[in-house]
């Protein structure tokens, strides 16, 4: 017989010992697939080169300010919906696809083992009847490699389902920067399991053959895991349920976070509704320098938009301002009555957001002054404050009359209002209490400024035209039209809801290896009882009673699973905390939710068990051997 | 004549954490090539331990296991498998046929291992079939035939690659008498054919059939035809 002839059969024969095992074969197959489809596209995505700055720059704004403001301004601009977002979420998704290719490893360690195990007899008699161990070792190889081809095909066609899809659905904020590029990393993470798995299943197979004591496993009556392994395999799918409940509760807190989100910047929107907003660069008309000529354009720009016809308010402020991204630094403010550690002192410190804003900026958006006015066009020297930063007064001191001063020196400035905290919606952004202050940007025109217009009861697109018209006839070059305020807020809040969908996804795919987890323990227990439930059901054992004690194995697991999730879950809260601060972690309903489906799966897999428990004919398994 | 076995001094302790059970002590015994050997002694006195060491599938803990004058402590998994399936046959006291195989490819297993080719391999099967009178059931599974039926299957599977050396473990224990003797004149015929055969049976009837008789009893050989050392005349 030629070699090849020789090579064929031996395929033709591991390819039917595959086909005997079939239900294993395939979900280690898919188990692998699953591992190496998720974690290839997801470990590809990468931000395409440098993060490019927005639009009309956020590298000039920061030279305007360092050039332009008074001393201690020092500050650098953050933009974080644009950059520590998208990092943020590509984070945040790598971890949650990390526990996802975790769980589908141990999927494929445990069948691993089970079908070592269940084929410990077989080889052990394998072996007596003369094969050696190298023999033993080649048949699994080769069936190790047969399933690796398998599971390789349905990787790849996962990969390429997973990739369009989170490419298909990205949101337009992270489209611009990610590309689905597949790196050393991610064919490393994504390879991982299938080599795992073909490095596994072949020696472990044979190690009964290479050993002296075939006797034991020919003598035991069955072929039966030893207790150990029955416990390792019970401990992952208690991981794997923990795993599938903590993405459940990640998923379940963004996706909620998201829509509280939407809810809560609707009132905004109501108000200002249609309200459009464009970017004006004035960069290439007036230098650095020349602030009083573009404090000039700022003035005619504006008076413009009051007369076009349709508009019912309209104004300007630093780039960001309406969604609170702005320039971070330190800031002194006069607080006669705060303590401070229990020492009385007359200034305090704080670090806060700078803004610049038009007359009238605040109306247009939506937001009303809580206390005292906001900015008008005559003022000089005069700031407004938001609500976080009035609680730094300690309620003992009214803000309005106080002084704040930007950095250790430079000029006072008089409160004249509080306004409500604008928060910018995306992820990765500052959302907790940021103190703010608004300066008149009259005082200091700044290089490129966001230009906002509420345009009442005319349809937004007209309106845009006429916008972005009076802009260039102000002299400004470059004009950006950034839309309407709602489509605004709706793009940097879109980042959050699909991150939301992705990990539901995540979730989903570790919720159906938990569910084979589950099953394959139960169904395993079922089987090394076979013989047992037999004899019990030979003696008139209610079917009832069988089936309890199945199920109650299984709730079991699933309170296991539960305890070891709180670790999981808390862990989840806390990245989740990180990525988007001022998100609600602890929520009861979603917590109760996600271990509700968790349970029902649980219950689902223990049913299948409690099916081959019935299944279970007296007559055939005491005919066994 | 160099003997087919030769044990010297061999003994059996399995230890299950601190617990020792000696399964054998002292063992010396000779058999000859073609001899026909029987086992008996009450259960639990060792019998199966002491055909596991002869199969190779364990290893003494004490003395030295010679078969055909080579001493079988050093060998490796290999050389051990190779003799197995070269020049042993083993008919287990519980059938231990693979399930997932069908009645013919259980029985061509030590064939394949061999390296016999598959039409080579179906054609010795179906001989060896034929001679336990399974040759119509070769298309089964084993869960499908009754004990007996699976017995004269793993008859089959030990005597297709013809083994100098038969080692059965109670071939009847688990057969009617109708299905024993049928058995128990396969293993003469295999006998007669030329094979030494190690056969445990606590059955007086077919022990008398055998050249020799060896009585076990806590381990120990208490009564043996014939003592180690002598030669014999082999009946045929
Ligand atoms: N794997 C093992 N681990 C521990 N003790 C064992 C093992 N196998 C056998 N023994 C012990 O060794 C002794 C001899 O066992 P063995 O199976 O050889 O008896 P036997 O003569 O074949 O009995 P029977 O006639 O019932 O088959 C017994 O006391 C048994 O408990
Ligand atoms: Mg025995």
């Amino acid at each position: 017989m030629s070699r090849t002839e020789l090579l064929l059969q031996e395929l033709r024969d591991a390819g039917r010992a595959l086909g005997r095992a079939r239900r294993h074969a395939a979900a280690l197959a898919l188990a692998i697939a699953i591992s190496g489809g998720i974690a290839l596209p997801i470990f590809s995505i990468r931000p395409a080169g440098d993060i490019p700055p927005v639009a009309a720059g956020q590298g000039q704004v920061r030279r305007l300010l360092v050039g332009h403001w008074p001393a201690g301004w020092g500050t650098t601009v953050e933009t974080p919906a644009q950059n520590a977002g998208v990092l943020a979420s590509r984070d945040l998704l790598r971890t949650f696809a990390a526990l996802a290719v975790a769980m589908a490893c141990a999927t494929v360690a445990a069948l691993v083992l089970s079908s070592a195990a269940a084929r410990r007899r077989e080889v052990a008699l394998r072996a007596a009847v003369g094969a050696g161990p190298t023999k033993v070792l080649w048949e699994t190889a080769l069936e190790a490699g047969l399933l690796g081809v398998m599971a390789v095909c349905g990787l790849a066609a996962i990969a390429l389902v997973t990739g369009a899809a989170t490419s298909a659905t990205r949101p337009e904020l992270l489209r611009s920067w990610l590309l689905l590029r597949p790196g050393v990393a991610a064919l490393a993470v994504g390879l991982v399991a299938p080599t795992l798995a073909l490095l596994l299943f072949a020696p472990l197979a044979a190690l009964p053959a290479a050993s002296w004591r075939l006797a034991p496993t020919l003598a035991a009556a069955h072929s039966t895991a030893p207790p150990a392994e029955g416990s390792l395999r019970h401990a992952l799918a208690i991981g794997q349920l923990a795993a599938a409940l903590s993405l459940l509760i990640g998923a379940g807190l963004l996706l909620r976070a998201s829509e509280a989100r939407r809810s809560n910047d609707a009132a905004r929107q109501e108000a200002a509704s249609p309200a459009l907003a464009s970017r004006a660069s004035l960069w290439e008309v007036a230098a650095p320098g020349d602030a009083p000529r573009r404090a000039t354009f700022y003035g005619a720009l504006l008076q413009r938009l009051a007369n076009l016809p349709g508009v019912g308010a309209a104004s300007v402020a630093s780039p960001g301002t309406w969604v609170g991204q702005g320039a971070e630094g330190s800031l002194v403010f006069t607080c006669p009555r705060c303590a401070n550690g229990g020492i009385g002192t007359p200034i305090a410190w704080t670090q806060a957001q700078h803004h610049l804003v038009g007359p009238g900026f605040f109306a247009t958006l939506g937001v009303a002054p809580v206390r005292g006015r906001e900015l008008s066009p005559q003022d000089a020297h005069v700031a407004v404050i938001n609500r976080s930063f009035e609680a730094h007064f300690q309620g003992v001191v009214d803000p309005i009359g106080q002084f704040v001063r930007i950095g250790a020196t430079g000029d006072w400035y008089r409160i004249v209002g509080v306004v409500a905290d604008v928060r910018a919606p995306g992820i990765g952004a500052s959302l907790g209490m940021q103190p703010a202050v608004y300066l008149p940007l009259l005082e200091y025109a700044p290089l490129t400024a966001d230009v906002v217009v509420s345009s009442g009861a005319r349809p937004a697109g007209g309106t845009q035209a006429a916008v972005q018209a009076a802009i260039a006839e102000a002299g400004a070059l470059r004009a950006a039209p950034r839309g309407t305020l709602r489509a605004g807020l709706a793009r940097l809040a879109a980042p959050l809801a699909w991150l939301g969908g992705a990990m539901l996804a995540l979730a989903g795919a570790v919720l159906l290896l938990a569910l084979h987890g589950v099953s394959a323990v139960a169904i395993d227990d079922v089987r090394r009882r076979r013989r047992e439930l037999a004899v019990r059901s030979a003696l008139g054992a209610d079917p009832l009673r069988i089936v309890a004690s199945v199920l109650a194995r299984g709730l079991w697991t699933v309170l296991a699973g539960a305890a070891w999730a709180t670790e999981g879950a808390i862990l989840v809260a806390w990245l989740l905390q990180r990525t988007s601060p001022a998100m609600r972690v602890f929520d009861v309903r979603i917590y109760a939710g996600a271990l509700a489906i968790v349970c029902a799966v649980a219950l689902v897999a223990s049913l299948i068990a409690v099916r081959a428990a019935l299944g279970v004919e007296p007559r055939e398994a005491l005919a066994e051997d | 004549m160099t003997p087919l076995i030769r044990l010297e001094g061999v003994g059996k302790v399995f230890r299950d954490g601190s617990l020792a059970t000696r399964a054998l002590s002292d063992i010396d015994l000779e058999i000859a090539p073609g001899e026909y050997v029987a086992v008996a002694g009450p259960s639990g006195c060792g019998k199966t331990t002491l055909l596991s060491l002869l199969g190779l599938l364990d290893r003494p803990s004490q003395g030295t296991y010679l078969l055909h004058g080579r001493a079988t402590a050093q060998l490796s998994a290999g050389e051990r498998a190779r003799i197995r399936n070269r020049q042993i046959g083993f008919i287990f006291q519980s059938f231990n046929l693979i399930g997932d195989l069908s009645v013919g490819d259980n029985v061509a297993l030590p064939l394949k291992y061999g390296g016999v080719r598959r039409g080579e391999r179906r054609r010795r099967a179906a001989e060896a079939l034929d001679r336990v009178g399974m040759i119509d059931r070769a298309e089964q599974f084993p869960a499908q035939l009754s004990g007996g039926q699976q017995q004269r299957v793993a008859v089959a599977r030990a005597i297709v690659g013809r083994p100098p050396l038969l080692l059965a473990d109670e071939p009847t224990g688990n057969l009617d008498s109708a299905n024993g003797a049928a058995v128990i004149e396969l293993i003469r015929e295999l006998h007669v054919e030329g094979a030494a055969v190690v056969m445990v049976t606590h059955d007086p009837r077919y022990a008398g059939l055998a050249d020799r008789e060896i009585h076990l009893f806590d381990g120990r050989i208490v009564h043996d035809d014939r003592a180690p050392g002598s030669e014999g005349d082999v009946a045929h």
